[in-house]
């Protein structure tokens, strides 16, 4: 597995305890054992689990798994040009800056604390956005994702 | 496929067909819960046991008791999220709430535990 990939889902992981540590307290919310307002957590755990816990792990596991581009590369991540492994490796600062921010920008939305707190989830939510964009145009969109007898036939082609 | 991912697999999808029957007539967070804590999770942590690095030839899964742990606290506290948080907040169902809480919680904790050692650069 990639390094880019071994931090995409470690911190998938991460998110997905953090997330878990705000729904145990959103259930004590709902068993009035901790005080309401403590309901403003409930955007940031929809937000944590979908995007940083999810979207993230599906990330990383495609970018390991998913073929590569060119005939013969496997998909251990060895056939990446210096320079698109750099980016690769972005990915994962990218996509958690965008989750932070929509936490907070949830936080701030339960508290209605003006347009600040939407721009704030806007901004998060374009840089998931962008991380999801920057993968497919590195990887995702460029994978051979043929059938095996396709790529059999190929090569065979090929080598006539 | 091992046995573990065949049990979290199995598990997943009985929790995908009980929460779209309770969603015909039932609309509440628990039964969302079921389909993206019981159903999607589970099938996600499934799949990764059987598809991320093996951790080595003689054992290749490792140690595995965090893993049955957590299908055991996962499937328990989920169960008696379902059955308590309509009812919550009062004597009983509040216990039951708490508990179901935190077993939840410590079924996440144990998967962290576990797949942190299986993902690493090879």
């Amino acid at each position: 597995m990639p390094r880019y990939s071994v931090l995409l889902v470690r911190f998938s992981l991460v998110w997905m305890l953090l997330g878990a540590t705000f729904g145990t307290v959103l259930l004590l919310t709902t068993a009035e054992l901790a005080p309401a307002w403590l309901w403003a957590l409930r955007p940031g755990h929809a937000d944590i689990m979908l995007i940083g816990f999810m979207l993230q792990l599906a990330l990383g596991v495609a970018l390991w798994i998913f073929p590569g581009s060119k005939p013969g590369s496997n998909h251990s991540g060895t056939a990446d040009t210096p320079r698109r492994f750099r980016l690769l490796l972005f990915l994962p600062v990218l996509l958690n800056a965008g989750v932070v921010l929509r936490v907070v920008g949830g936080w701030g939305v339960s508290f209605a604390a003006g347009p600040w707190a939407d721009i704030t989830r806007g901004v998060g939510l374009g840089l998931v956005l962008l991380t999801v964009g920057i993968a497919w145009k590195l990887r995702l969109g460029t994978s051979r994702l043929v059938p095996r007898h396709n790529r059999e036939l190929h090569s065979a082609s090929n080598q006539e | 496929m091992p046995f573990l991912s065949h049990l979290y697999i199995r598990t997943a999808f009985l929790h995908l067909v009980l929460a779209l029957g309770l969603a015909m007539f039932w609309t509440h967070p628990s039964v969302f819960h079921m389909l993206t804590v019981g159903w999607l999770t589970q099938l996600i942590f499934g799949v990764a046991f059987w598809l991320f690095p093996r951790v080595s030839r003689e054992k290749p899964y490792g140690r595995t008791w965090p893993m049955v742990w957590a299908w055991g606290l996962l499937n328990a506290g989920l169960v008696l999220r379902v059955v308590a948080e309509p009812q919550a907040p009062g004597s009983v169902w509040t216990v039951l709430l708490v508990v179901a809480a935190g077993l939840q919680w410590a079924a996440s904790l144990l998967l962290v535990v576990y797949f942190w050692k299986r993902v690493r650069v090879k």
